[in-house]
Protein backbone atom coordinates (compact mmCIF):
# COMPACT_ATOMS: atom_id res chain seq x y z
CA UNK A 1 0.00 0.00 0.00
CA UNK A 2 1.33 3.42 -0.92
CA UNK A 3 0.14 6.17 1.38
CA UNK A 4 0.94 9.88 0.92
CA UNK A 5 2.49 11.76 3.81
CA UNK A 6 2.89 15.43 4.52
CA UNK A 7 6.03 17.44 5.11
CA UNK A 8 4.25 19.53 7.71
CA UNK A 9 3.38 18.22 11.15
CA UNK A 10 -0.17 18.76 12.34
CA UNK A 11 -2.32 16.98 14.91
CA UNK A 12 -6.02 16.88 15.69
CA UNK A 13 -6.89 19.26 18.51
CA UNK A 14 -7.11 17.71 21.92
CA UNK A 15 -10.60 19.12 22.27
CA UNK A 16 -11.84 16.66 19.66
CA UNK A 17 -11.40 13.86 22.18
CA UNK A 18 -12.54 15.66 25.31
CA UNK A 19 -16.29 15.31 24.92
CA UNK A 20 -18.36 12.32 25.89
CA UNK A 21 -19.21 11.55 22.30
CA UNK A 22 -17.36 8.76 20.54
CA UNK A 23 -14.24 9.62 18.66
CA UNK A 24 -15.03 9.73 14.97
CA UNK A 25 -13.18 9.25 11.73
CA UNK A 26 -11.77 12.71 11.04
CA UNK A 27 -9.99 12.79 14.40
CA UNK A 28 -8.42 9.40 13.79
CA UNK A 29 -7.53 10.32 10.24
CA UNK A 30 -5.76 13.35 11.67
CA UNK A 31 -3.73 11.10 13.94
CA UNK A 32 -2.95 8.84 10.98
CA UNK A 33 -1.61 11.82 9.07
CA UNK A 34 0.47 12.90 12.06
CA UNK A 35 1.97 9.42 12.52
CA UNK A 36 2.67 9.07 8.79
CA UNK A 37 4.41 12.43 8.83
CA UNK A 38 6.56 11.38 11.78
CA UNK A 39 7.52 8.14 10.06
CA UNK A 40 8.17 9.86 6.75
CA UNK A 41 10.24 12.66 8.25
CA UNK A 42 11.40 12.07 11.82
CA UNK A 43 12.45 8.47 11.39
CA UNK A 44 14.55 9.31 8.33
CA UNK A 45 18.29 9.72 8.65
CA UNK A 46 20.39 12.62 7.37
CA UNK A 47 23.67 14.01 8.58
CA UNK A 48 26.93 15.57 7.47
CA UNK A 49 30.15 13.71 8.23
CA UNK A 50 33.14 15.99 8.57
CA UNK A 51 36.26 14.57 6.93
CA UNK A 52 39.33 15.69 8.84
CA UNK A 53 42.33 16.57 6.75
CA UNK A 54 45.95 16.81 7.82
CA UNK A 55 47.08 20.34 8.56
CA UNK A 56 49.11 21.40 5.54
CA UNK A 57 52.83 21.74 5.98
CA UNK A 58 53.70 23.05 2.52
CA UNK A 59 54.53 26.73 2.96
CA UNK A 60 52.28 27.89 0.16
CA UNK A 61 49.40 25.98 1.70
CA UNK A 62 50.13 26.05 5.38
CA UNK A 63 47.48 28.61 6.11
CA UNK A 64 44.93 26.10 5.02
CA UNK A 65 44.38 27.46 1.55
CA UNK A 66 44.64 24.55 -0.78
CA UNK A 67 46.36 25.72 -3.93
CA UNK A 68 47.11 22.40 -5.55
CA UNK A 69 45.48 19.00 -5.39
CA UNK A 70 47.33 17.37 -8.26
CA UNK A 71 48.30 13.85 -7.35
CA UNK A 72 46.57 13.93 -3.97
CA UNK A 73 44.73 10.64 -3.67
CA UNK A 74 42.64 10.01 -0.59
CA UNK A 75 40.44 7.34 0.93
CA UNK A 76 37.70 8.20 3.40
CA UNK A 77 35.61 5.71 5.31
CA UNK A 78 32.35 7.41 6.26
CA UNK A 79 30.15 5.50 8.68
CA UNK A 80 26.45 6.20 8.64
CA UNK A 81 23.18 4.79 9.87
CA UNK A 82 20.15 4.45 7.65
CA UNK A 83 16.52 4.43 8.66
CA UNK A 84 14.17 1.59 7.87
CA UNK A 85 12.32 3.82 5.41
CA UNK A 86 15.46 5.12 3.71
CA UNK A 87 15.42 3.15 0.46
CA UNK A 88 17.80 5.50 -1.32
CA UNK A 89 20.00 8.43 -0.33
CA UNK A 90 21.12 11.59 -2.03
CA UNK A 91 24.76 12.52 -1.47
CA UNK A 92 26.55 15.84 -1.41
CA UNK A 93 30.35 15.78 -1.36
CA UNK A 94 32.41 18.77 -0.29
CA UNK A 95 35.69 18.57 -2.18
CA UNK A 96 38.51 20.71 -3.46
CA UNK A 97 40.24 20.00 -6.73
CA UNK A 98 41.71 21.89 -9.62
CA UNK A 99 39.31 23.41 -12.11
CA UNK A 100 41.75 23.23 -15.00
CA UNK A 101 45.45 22.80 -15.83
CA UNK A 102 45.61 19.36 -14.31
CA UNK A 103 47.41 16.39 -15.79
CA UNK A 104 45.35 13.83 -13.89
CA UNK A 105 41.60 14.26 -14.17
CA UNK A 106 40.13 14.70 -10.67
CA UNK A 107 37.62 11.99 -9.74
CA UNK A 108 35.76 10.77 -6.66
CA UNK A 109 34.43 7.20 -6.41
CA UNK A 110 31.73 6.34 -3.86
CA UNK A 111 30.54 2.86 -2.89
CA UNK A 112 27.95 1.83 -0.28
CA UNK A 113 28.90 -1.29 1.68
CA UNK A 114 27.71 -3.18 4.70
CA UNK A 115 30.08 -3.34 7.66
CA UNK A 116 30.68 -6.99 6.82
CA UNK A 117 31.97 -6.02 3.40
CA UNK A 118 29.04 -6.74 1.08
CA UNK A 119 28.58 -4.21 -1.70
CA UNK A 120 25.08 -2.77 -1.47
CA UNK A 121 25.45 -0.22 -4.26
CA UNK A 122 28.27 -0.60 -6.74
CA UNK A 123 28.65 3.14 -6.62
CA UNK A 124 29.01 6.33 -8.54
CA UNK A 125 31.84 8.46 -9.92
CA UNK A 126 32.08 12.21 -9.75
CA UNK A 127 34.55 13.54 -12.30
CA UNK A 128 35.65 16.78 -13.86
CA UNK A 129 35.44 15.11 -17.25
CA UNK A 130 31.63 15.25 -17.19
CA UNK A 131 31.39 18.23 -14.83
CA UNK A 132 29.74 16.20 -12.08
CA UNK A 133 32.67 17.14 -9.82
CA UNK A 134 32.38 20.86 -9.17
CA UNK A 135 35.35 23.14 -8.52
CA UNK A 136 35.72 26.75 -7.49
CA UNK A 137 39.18 28.25 -7.88
CA UNK A 138 39.56 31.85 -6.81
CA UNK A 139 42.52 33.95 -7.82
CA UNK A 140 44.43 35.94 -5.28
CA UNK A 141 47.74 36.95 -6.80
CA UNK A 142 50.24 35.69 -9.28
CA UNK A 143 50.98 32.02 -8.66
CA UNK A 144 48.83 32.16 -5.60
CA UNK A 145 45.21 31.09 -5.61
CA UNK A 146 42.92 29.03 -3.49
CA UNK A 147 40.67 26.14 -4.30
CA UNK A 148 37.43 26.64 -2.40
CA UNK A 149 35.78 23.55 -0.95
CA UNK A 150 32.73 23.07 -3.15
CA UNK A 151 29.70 20.80 -3.06
CA UNK A 152 28.92 18.22 -5.73
CA UNK A 153 25.59 16.40 -5.55
CA UNK A 154 24.42 13.01 -6.69
CA UNK A 155 20.88 14.16 -7.37
CA UNK A 156 17.75 12.26 -6.43
CA UNK A 157 17.24 10.20 -9.56
CA UNK A 158 16.92 6.54 -8.67
CA UNK A 159 18.29 3.84 -11.01
CA UNK A 160 18.07 0.63 -8.95
CA UNK A 161 19.17 -1.49 -11.89
CA UNK A 162 22.54 0.24 -11.97
CA UNK A 163 23.24 -0.29 -8.29
CA UNK A 164 24.21 -3.92 -8.83
CA UNK A 165 25.81 -3.45 -12.24
CA UNK A 166 29.38 -4.27 -13.10
CA UNK A 167 30.67 -0.73 -13.15
CA UNK A 168 30.21 2.50 -11.27
CA UNK A 169 27.98 5.01 -12.98
CA UNK A 170 27.55 8.74 -13.20
CA UNK A 171 26.08 10.31 -10.06
CA UNK A 172 22.58 9.16 -9.04
CA UNK A 173 20.91 8.37 -5.74
CA UNK A 174 22.52 5.41 -3.96
CA UNK A 175 20.30 2.39 -3.32
CA UNK A 176 20.32 1.03 0.22
CA UNK A 177 18.60 -2.32 -0.30
CA UNK A 178 19.73 -4.45 -3.23
CA UNK A 179 20.47 -8.04 -4.09
CA UNK A 180 24.04 -7.33 -2.99
CA UNK A 181 22.95 -6.61 0.58
CA UNK A 182 20.97 -4.23 2.67
CA UNK A 183 22.04 -1.21 4.64
CA UNK A 184 18.47 -0.12 5.40
CA UNK A 185 17.74 0.08 9.10
CA UNK A 186 21.34 -0.48 10.11
CA UNK A 187 24.85 0.99 10.00
CA UNK A 188 26.85 1.04 6.82
CA UNK A 189 29.98 2.34 5.15
CA UNK A 190 30.39 4.91 2.40
CA UNK A 191 33.81 4.20 0.96
CA UNK A 192 35.16 7.21 -0.90
CA UNK A 193 38.32 7.16 -3.03
CA UNK A 194 39.64 10.28 -4.69
CA UNK A 195 42.16 11.02 -7.42
CA UNK A 196 43.79 14.47 -7.37
CA UNK A 197 41.09 15.66 -5.02
CA UNK A 198 40.65 16.37 -1.32
CA UNK A 199 37.40 15.52 0.39
CA UNK A 200 36.21 17.69 3.28
CA UNK A 201 32.67 16.57 4.12
CA UNK A 202 29.98 14.13 3.04
CA UNK A 203 26.30 14.91 3.51
CA UNK A 204 23.44 12.54 2.88
CA UNK A 205 19.70 12.65 3.13
CA UNK A 206 17.01 10.23 2.09
CA UNK A 207 15.28 10.46 -1.23
CA UNK A 208 12.12 11.41 0.56
CA UNK A 209 9.56 10.53 -2.06
CA UNK A 210 6.00 11.63 -1.39
CA UNK A 211 4.47 8.35 -0.26
CA UNK A 212 5.28 5.72 2.34
CA UNK B 1 0.99 -6.51 28.90
CA UNK B 2 3.68 -6.54 26.20
CA UNK B 3 4.59 -3.32 24.51
CA UNK B 4 5.63 -4.66 21.12
CA UNK B 5 7.80 -2.76 18.65
CA UNK B 6 6.58 -3.72 15.17
CA UNK B 7 9.32 -4.99 12.88
CA UNK B 8 8.40 -2.45 10.23
CA UNK B 9 6.26 0.62 9.78
CA UNK B 10 2.86 0.02 8.23
CA UNK B 11 1.52 3.25 6.75
CA UNK B 12 -2.02 4.09 7.76
CA UNK B 13 -4.38 5.24 5.04
CA UNK B 14 -6.41 8.11 6.53
CA UNK B 15 -9.13 7.49 3.97
CA UNK B 16 -9.98 4.19 5.61
CA UNK B 17 -10.80 6.02 8.82
CA UNK B 18 -13.13 8.53 7.22
CA UNK B 19 -16.14 6.26 7.21
CA UNK B 20 -18.49 8.65 8.96
CA UNK B 21 -19.43 5.82 11.31
CA UNK B 22 -18.62 5.31 14.95
CA UNK B 23 -15.24 3.57 15.05
CA UNK B 24 -14.24 0.79 17.39
CA UNK B 25 -10.85 0.20 18.88
CA UNK B 26 -9.87 -2.67 16.62
CA UNK B 27 -10.22 -0.50 13.58
CA UNK B 28 -7.53 1.84 14.81
CA UNK B 29 -5.10 -0.65 16.31
CA UNK B 30 -2.65 0.25 13.51
CA UNK B 31 -2.36 3.69 15.09
CA UNK B 32 -0.99 2.25 18.31
CA UNK B 33 1.36 -0.03 16.38
CA UNK B 34 2.63 2.95 14.39
CA UNK B 35 3.13 4.91 17.59
CA UNK B 36 5.18 2.13 19.15
CA UNK B 37 7.31 1.80 16.01
CA UNK B 38 8.01 5.52 16.07
CA UNK B 39 8.94 5.30 19.75
CA UNK B 40 11.79 3.00 18.74
CA UNK B 41 12.83 4.65 15.48
CA UNK B 42 12.16 8.38 15.35
CA UNK B 43 15.06 10.61 16.25
CA UNK B 44 17.57 7.79 16.69
CA UNK B 45 19.87 9.12 14.03
CA UNK B 46 23.56 9.90 13.87
CA UNK B 47 24.94 12.05 16.70
CA UNK B 48 28.55 11.86 15.54
CA UNK B 49 29.95 10.78 12.20
CA UNK B 50 33.48 11.92 11.55
CA UNK B 51 35.99 10.50 9.12
CA UNK B 52 39.76 10.86 9.27
CA UNK B 53 40.95 10.69 5.71
CA UNK B 54 43.69 8.32 4.58
CA UNK B 55 46.17 10.08 2.37
CA UNK B 56 48.24 7.97 0.02
CA UNK B 57 51.10 10.47 0.21
CA UNK B 58 51.40 10.46 3.97
CA UNK B 59 50.41 6.82 4.27
CA UNK B 60 48.29 7.38 7.34
CA UNK B 61 45.30 9.26 8.75
CA UNK B 62 45.42 12.40 10.93
CA UNK B 63 43.94 10.46 13.86
CA UNK B 64 46.91 8.27 14.78
CA UNK B 65 48.78 7.90 18.06
CA UNK B 66 51.99 5.97 18.69
CA UNK B 67 52.72 6.99 22.30
CA UNK B 68 52.45 4.31 24.95
CA UNK B 69 50.14 6.39 27.13
CA UNK B 70 46.41 6.82 26.90
CA UNK B 71 45.17 10.26 25.87
CA UNK B 72 42.01 11.87 24.60
CA UNK B 73 42.41 12.67 20.92
CA UNK B 74 38.90 13.89 20.08
CA UNK B 75 35.84 15.05 22.00
CA UNK B 76 32.24 15.82 21.05
CA UNK B 77 29.05 16.86 22.79
CA UNK B 78 25.75 15.23 21.84
CA UNK B 79 22.24 16.51 22.66
CA UNK B 80 19.85 14.64 24.89
CA UNK B 81 17.26 12.28 23.49
CA UNK B 82 14.75 11.79 26.27
CA UNK B 83 14.80 8.31 27.74
CA UNK B 84 18.04 7.22 26.08
CA UNK B 85 20.64 5.76 28.44
CA UNK B 86 23.04 4.29 25.89
CA UNK B 87 24.66 5.28 22.62
CA UNK B 88 25.75 2.83 19.95
CA UNK B 89 29.30 3.23 18.68
CA UNK B 90 31.07 1.98 15.55
CA UNK B 91 34.75 2.71 14.91
CA UNK B 92 36.97 1.80 11.98
CA UNK B 93 40.59 1.43 13.04
CA UNK B 94 43.86 -0.47 12.62
CA UNK B 95 47.47 -0.52 13.80
CA UNK B 96 50.25 0.57 11.46
CA UNK B 97 52.55 -1.13 10.62
CA UNK B 98 51.77 -3.76 13.23
CA UNK B 99 51.73 -6.14 14.86
CA UNK B 100 49.22 -5.25 17.54
CA UNK B 101 50.64 -5.24 21.05
CA UNK B 102 49.11 -5.75 24.45
CA UNK B 103 49.18 -2.00 25.10
CA UNK B 104 47.16 -0.98 22.07
CA UNK B 105 43.86 0.38 23.32
CA UNK B 106 41.04 2.40 21.77
CA UNK B 107 38.36 3.68 24.11
CA UNK B 108 35.15 5.58 23.51
CA UNK B 109 34.05 7.02 26.84
CA UNK B 110 31.19 9.13 28.15
CA UNK B 111 31.92 11.81 30.74
CA UNK B 112 28.57 12.03 32.54
CA UNK B 113 27.52 8.40 32.18
CA UNK B 114 30.95 7.01 32.97
CA UNK B 115 30.55 4.49 30.19
CA UNK B 116 33.31 2.99 28.12
CA UNK B 117 33.72 0.86 25.00
CA UNK B 118 37.15 -0.61 24.33
CA UNK B 119 38.98 -2.16 21.39
CA UNK B 120 42.19 -4.14 21.91
CA UNK B 121 44.14 -6.91 20.26
CA UNK B 122 41.78 -9.28 21.98
CA UNK B 123 38.92 -7.64 20.12
CA UNK B 124 40.52 -8.52 16.79
CA UNK B 125 42.44 -5.29 16.25
CA UNK B 126 45.28 -5.81 13.75
CA UNK B 127 46.99 -4.18 10.77
CA UNK B 128 43.86 -4.23 8.59
CA UNK B 129 41.06 -1.68 8.89
CA UNK B 130 38.21 -3.32 10.80
CA UNK B 131 34.92 -2.20 12.26
CA UNK B 132 34.22 -2.55 15.96
CA UNK B 133 30.90 -1.76 17.60
CA UNK B 134 29.48 -1.57 21.08
CA UNK B 135 27.43 0.54 23.46
CA UNK B 136 28.35 3.24 25.96
CA UNK B 137 26.19 4.29 28.89
CA UNK B 138 25.31 7.97 28.87
CA UNK B 139 23.74 10.49 31.25
CA UNK B 140 22.51 13.96 30.42
CA UNK B 141 23.67 17.07 32.24
CA UNK B 142 22.13 20.29 31.02
CA UNK B 143 20.78 18.41 28.04
CA UNK B 144 24.14 17.15 26.81
CA UNK B 145 26.62 14.30 27.15
CA UNK B 146 30.30 14.44 26.21
CA UNK B 147 31.87 11.61 24.23
CA UNK B 148 35.64 11.19 24.16
CA UNK B 149 37.85 9.12 21.88
CA UNK B 150 41.00 7.93 23.64
CA UNK B 151 43.98 6.11 22.14
CA UNK B 152 47.04 4.29 23.47
CA UNK B 153 49.70 2.52 21.38
CA UNK B 154 53.00 0.84 22.18
CA UNK B 155 55.67 3.25 20.89
CA UNK B 156 56.24 0.92 17.92
CA UNK B 157 53.03 0.75 15.89
CA UNK B 158 50.50 3.58 15.76
CA UNK B 159 46.85 3.03 16.51
CA UNK B 160 45.03 4.67 13.64
CA UNK B 161 41.34 5.62 13.48
CA UNK B 162 39.65 5.98 10.10
CA UNK B 163 36.11 6.76 11.17
CA UNK B 164 33.70 6.92 14.08
CA UNK B 165 29.91 6.77 14.27
CA UNK B 166 27.77 7.36 17.36
CA UNK B 167 24.00 7.02 17.33
CA UNK B 168 21.32 7.02 20.01
CA UNK B 169 20.84 3.32 20.70
CA UNK B 170 17.55 1.78 19.63
CA UNK B 171 15.51 0.11 22.33
CA UNK B 172 14.68 -3.56 22.21
CA UNK B 173 11.60 -3.03 24.38
CA UNK B 174 9.46 -0.07 25.34
CA UNK B 175 9.13 1.17 28.92
CA UNK B 176 5.88 1.04 30.86
CA UNK B 177 4.12 4.16 31.99
CA UNK B 178 4.42 7.78 31.06
CA UNK B 179 7.95 8.98 30.29
CA UNK B 180 9.55 12.33 31.05
CA UNK B 181 8.75 13.70 27.62
CA UNK B 182 5.10 12.69 27.87
CA UNK B 183 5.09 9.65 25.60
CA UNK B 184 3.61 6.36 26.68
CA UNK B 185 3.93 3.06 24.83
CA UNK B 186 0.75 1.18 23.95
CA UNK B 187 0.49 -2.23 25.51
CA UNK B 188 -2.52 -3.54 23.66
CA UNK B 189 -5.16 -1.80 25.71
CA UNK B 190 -6.56 -0.17 22.61
CA UNK B 191 -8.38 -3.38 21.76
CA UNK B 192 -10.12 -3.14 25.15
CA UNK B 193 -10.96 0.50 24.65
CA UNK B 194 -14.33 0.01 23.06
CA UNK B 195 -15.57 2.55 22.09
CA UNK B 196 -12.47 4.70 21.83
CA UNK B 197 -11.89 6.95 24.76
CA UNK B 198 -10.39 10.34 25.28
CA UNK B 199 -7.58 8.62 27.20
CA UNK B 200 -6.34 6.79 24.13
CA UNK B 201 -6.61 9.92 22.02
CA UNK B 202 -4.66 11.88 24.61
CA UNK B 203 -1.93 9.24 24.61
CA UNK B 204 -1.67 9.41 20.82
CA UNK B 205 -1.52 13.18 20.98
CA UNK B 206 1.19 13.20 23.63
CA UNK B 207 3.24 10.59 21.80
CA UNK B 208 3.12 12.49 18.53
CA UNK B 209 4.16 15.67 20.32
CA UNK B 210 7.10 13.92 21.96
CA UNK B 211 8.32 12.30 18.74
CA UNK B 212 8.08 15.62 16.96
CA UNK B 213 10.33 17.25 19.55
CA UNK B 214 13.26 14.86 19.23
CA UNK B 215 16.63 16.33 18.31
CA UNK B 216 18.41 15.68 15.05
CA UNK B 217 22.12 16.39 14.77
CA UNK B 218 23.16 18.02 11.50
CA UNK B 219 26.90 17.96 12.07
CA UNK B 220 29.33 17.26 14.90
CA UNK B 221 33.04 18.01 14.52
CA UNK B 222 36.05 17.63 16.76
CA UNK B 223 39.65 18.64 16.28
CA UNK B 224 42.49 16.29 17.20
CA UNK B 225 44.89 16.48 20.13
CA UNK B 226 47.72 14.22 21.26
CA UNK B 227 48.13 12.63 17.84
CA UNK B 228 51.34 11.88 15.97
CA UNK B 229 51.41 14.97 13.77
CA UNK B 230 51.19 18.28 15.60
CA UNK B 231 49.00 21.15 14.47
CA UNK B 232 45.73 19.21 14.23
CA UNK B 233 44.31 20.81 17.37
CA UNK B 234 42.10 23.32 15.57
CA UNK B 235 40.17 23.47 12.33
CA UNK B 236 42.36 24.60 9.47
CA UNK B 237 41.66 28.11 8.10
CA UNK B 238 39.74 27.30 4.95
CA UNK B 239 35.98 27.56 4.68
CA UNK B 240 34.47 24.50 6.32
CA UNK B 241 31.01 23.74 5.05
CA UNK B 242 28.32 21.36 6.15
CA UNK B 243 24.72 20.78 5.14
CA UNK B 244 21.46 20.52 7.00
CA UNK B 245 17.87 19.83 6.06
CA UNK B 246 15.23 22.48 6.63
CA UNK B 247 11.70 21.35 7.23
CA UNK B 248 8.79 22.92 5.39
CA UNK B 249 6.90 23.59 8.62
CA UNK B 250 5.61 27.10 8.87
CA UNK B 251 6.28 27.19 12.58
CA UNK B 252 9.64 28.80 13.17
CA UNK B 253 10.74 26.18 15.68
CA UNK B 254 11.34 23.68 12.93
CA UNK B 255 13.70 26.06 11.20
CA UNK B 256 15.69 26.75 14.33
CA UNK B 257 19.22 25.44 14.79
CA UNK B 258 21.08 25.04 18.05
CA UNK B 259 24.79 25.74 17.58
CA UNK B 260 27.67 25.17 19.98
CA UNK B 261 31.22 26.02 18.90
CA UNK B 262 34.34 25.29 20.94
CA UNK B 263 36.84 28.12 20.56
CA UNK B 264 40.07 29.61 21.91
CA UNK B 265 41.33 33.18 21.64
CA UNK B 266 45.09 32.93 22.25
CA UNK B 267 45.78 36.15 20.35
CA UNK B 268 43.31 38.30 22.27
CA UNK B 269 39.70 39.31 21.73
CA UNK B 270 38.17 38.03 18.53
CA UNK B 271 34.96 37.21 16.78
CA UNK B 272 33.24 33.99 15.82
CA UNK B 273 31.19 34.07 12.63
CA UNK B 274 28.85 31.21 11.81
CA UNK B 275 27.25 31.05 8.39
CA UNK B 276 23.83 29.46 8.48
CA UNK B 277 21.80 30.32 5.42
CA UNK B 278 22.42 28.30 2.33
CA UNK B 279 22.82 29.92 -0.99
CA UNK B 280 22.41 28.14 -4.26
CA UNK B 281 25.79 26.47 -3.79
CA UNK B 282 25.28 25.45 -0.15
CA UNK B 283 28.10 27.75 0.89
CA UNK B 284 26.36 28.96 4.01
CA UNK B 285 27.25 32.51 3.08
CA UNK B 286 23.69 33.77 2.84
CA UNK B 287 23.40 34.75 6.49
CA UNK B 288 25.77 34.97 9.40
CA UNK B 289 25.81 35.17 13.18
CA UNK B 290 28.70 37.05 14.75
CA UNK B 291 29.69 36.60 18.40
CA UNK B 292 32.27 38.81 20.07
CA UNK B 293 34.81 36.85 22.10
CA UNK B 294 37.04 37.98 24.92
CA UNK B 295 40.73 37.20 24.87
CA UNK B 296 42.24 34.34 26.83
CA UNK B 297 39.52 31.76 26.23
CA UNK B 298 40.78 28.20 26.12
CA UNK B 299 38.49 25.61 24.55
CA UNK B 300 35.37 27.38 25.74
CA UNK B 301 32.04 26.25 24.37
CA UNK B 302 30.12 29.16 22.88
CA UNK B 303 26.39 28.56 22.67
CA UNK B 304 24.94 30.71 19.93
CA UNK B 305 21.46 32.16 20.15
CA UNK B 306 19.01 29.90 18.30
CA UNK B 307 19.50 30.42 14.61
CA UNK B 308 16.39 30.75 12.50
CA UNK B 309 17.01 29.79 8.91
CA UNK B 310 15.73 32.23 6.36
CA UNK B 311 13.82 31.73 3.17
CA UNK B 312 16.83 31.73 0.94
CA UNK B 313 17.55 29.45 -2.01
CA UNK B 314 18.48 25.88 -1.30
CA UNK B 315 20.59 23.66 -3.49
CA UNK B 316 17.67 21.38 -4.06
CA UNK B 317 14.05 20.93 -3.16
CA UNK B 318 12.97 17.36 -2.68
CA UNK B 319 9.49 15.97 -2.39
CA UNK B 320 7.25 17.09 0.47
CA UNK B 321 9.14 20.34 0.69
CA UNK B 322 12.47 19.37 2.25
CA UNK B 323 15.32 21.77 1.55
CA UNK B 324 19.08 21.46 1.92
CA UNK B 325 20.82 24.40 3.49
CA UNK B 326 24.46 25.24 3.95
CA UNK B 327 26.36 25.93 7.15
CA UNK B 328 29.88 27.28 7.33
CA UNK B 329 32.76 28.34 9.53
CA UNK B 330 35.95 29.90 8.27
CA UNK B 331 38.81 30.24 10.77
CA UNK B 332 40.92 33.27 9.96
CA UNK B 333 44.16 32.72 8.05
CA UNK B 334 47.35 34.52 8.88
CA UNK B 335 46.95 37.99 7.41
CA UNK B 336 50.71 38.27 6.94
CA UNK B 337 50.60 35.57 4.30
CA UNK B 338 47.09 35.65 2.89
CA UNK B 339 44.26 38.05 2.33
CA UNK B 340 41.54 37.77 4.94
CA UNK B 341 38.23 37.09 3.23
CA UNK B 342 35.00 38.61 4.47
CA UNK B 343 33.21 36.27 6.83
CA UNK B 344 36.21 34.66 8.48
CA UNK B 345 36.38 34.26 12.24
CA UNK B 346 39.18 35.63 14.40
CA UNK B 347 39.65 32.76 16.83
CA UNK B 348 40.72 29.14 16.96
CA UNK B 349 37.89 26.65 16.40
CA UNK B 350 38.12 23.22 18.00
CA UNK B 351 34.66 21.79 17.57
CA UNK B 352 31.20 22.37 16.15
CA UNK B 353 27.82 20.90 17.04
CA UNK B 354 24.72 21.87 15.07
CA UNK B 355 21.38 20.30 15.79
CA UNK B 356 17.76 21.20 15.50
CA UNK B 357 14.16 20.03 15.15
CA UNK B 358 13.02 20.89 18.59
Amino acid sequence: MSVPYRGIFSQPSQAEAFSARPVVGPTLAGHANALNHLAGVRSRHWHTAHVTQFADTVVAEQQGYVSNTEGINQTAYVLLSLGQLDYAIELALLTSSLQADYSITPTVDVTLQTLSGATVDRGIIFTRADNSLVADVRGYAANRYRIMPTWSRSGTTRRPGLATGLVKTQPRALETDTTGGTARGTRALLRIDTTSCRIHAVAWCPVWGDTL
Amino acid sequence: MPRPIPASYTPIDPQELLTGEKLLADSVAPLSAASNWLDAHSGRTDCISQSFVYNASTGTTPCARIANTSATVATWQIPELSGVTQVFVVVACKVRPGPVGSNHLLQVTSVNGGGSFSVTGGSGLNATVKFFSGTVNVAWVGGYERINLRLRADSVSSLEVWSILVTHAQPTSLPAGRQADGRMAFDGEVSQDNPLSARTMQALHDNETAYNARPHVAVNVSDLQNVNVAGQDKLQPYQHRWACVRMPDTESQDRTLSVRVTISTPLGAGVLRFGYAGTADLSGEGGQVAVQLAGGKVRDTETLDPVTQLDVPSITAQQVGMLWHGLSLWPQPDSATWDVPVGTSACDIHGVLVWGWQ
